[in-house]
């Protein structure tokens, strides 16, 4: 009996240490940023990046940081300024396997944003002249 | 053997709690009322708030986000309305109640669940309806409590099955 419970104990102890080595692996695995692919209709419209204040010009890929919130301001003289707020989804298995460390690979993968994935991952908008102000 | 029934019984409730989550992320029910002959390669998108509290301009950009990304996904190019040669896809949202994500993650048990009513039509340039649906969608669990934004993604997912099973 004491023997099988050390055997068990053997066996338990590894999985333990290798769970709580994924203390914030979203951080490590998932990255820091994420490419975010922007185009609209028609092209060459200026994208503000409000948590940045950087510009951008369509069509673009770029890379955002996981860490803060994003939203994009799409702008061009003679349409309609579209703002597109970008979502940070929690990914369930960054979430869960954190869980492991009781809360601090989450609280590493929060602040990092390691823990979050930037969607929609590309954003293509269609401006409307300001004519067309009526309908959304 | 107590031990071996405890953590059988606790095996049994952590899977009916995952079954009743996933039961309740967002989902979305689509009825084609008129189904459309073909997938058009361009499209402009036109949604209408027909509720009578206003959506805010926010979850209309998100909503409209996730339509423009299943689009493009299934091989239609979301154009300017400016243009009057391809056909438009009018949506109007006609019930719209976010629910609360607290309720949802703190109580549960369908409190706090939120749901949307949306009819989309596609029309062609000369005006007339190519084909027609309604999708319902709603949400009431989720991971910590579930973002409304998920029923977004489903209700352009499902809009999607519409625009792309044309026969």
């Amino acid at each position: 009996m004491a023997l099988s419970g050390r055997i068990y104990f053997a066996a338990l102890l590894p999985a333990a240490i290798m769970l709580l080595a994924l203390n914030g692996c979203g951080t490590v695995f998932g990255g820091l940023s994420q490419d975010v692919k922007l185009s609209s209709d028609p092209s060459n419209a200026q994208v503000l990046d409000s948590a940045t204040g950087l510009k951008y010009s369509t069509p673009a890929t770029v890379s955002l940081k996981k860490s803060s919130s994003h939203s994009l301001e799409f702008s061009k003289e003679g349409y309609k300024t579209e703002v597109v707020p970008l979502r940070r989804d929690a990914r369930f298995l960054w979430w869960f396997l954190d869980a492991f460390s009781l809360g601090l690979g989450n609280l590493i993968d929060a602040a990092t944003g390691g823990l979050f994935d930037i969607k929609p991952d590309q954003v293509h908008v269609a401006l409307d002249p300001i004519k067309n102000s009526q309908a959304q | 053997m107590n031990r071996e029934r405890i953590q059988k019984r606790l095996l049994v409730i952590t899977l009916l709690a995952m079954i009743s989550i996933l039961y309740g992320c967002a989902s979305a029910k689509l009825n084609v009322l008129k189904p459309l002959a073909s997938q058009p390669s361009a499209a402009s998108l036109t949604l209408l708030d027909k509720t009578d509290k206003n959506v805010s301009n926010e979850d209309i950009s998100n909503l409209k986000a996730a339509l423009s990304d299943s689009l493009q996904k299934s091989g239609t190019t979301l154009v300017s309305t400016e243009k009057k040669d391809v056909p438009t896809i009018v949506g109007e949202i006609n019930e719209y109640d976010k629910g609360s994500r607290a309720l949802r993650y703190f109580i549960g048990f369908g409190a706090g669940s939120g749901h949307m009513k949306s009819a989309w039509k596609v029309v062609d340039p000369t005006g007339e309806e190519l084909g027609s649906c309604n999708i319902d969608g709603s949400i009431s669990a989720g991971v910590f409590g579930g973002s409304f934004y998920g029923v977004h993604d489903e209700v352009a997912k499902a809009f999607i099955q519409f625009f792309t099973r044309a026969k």
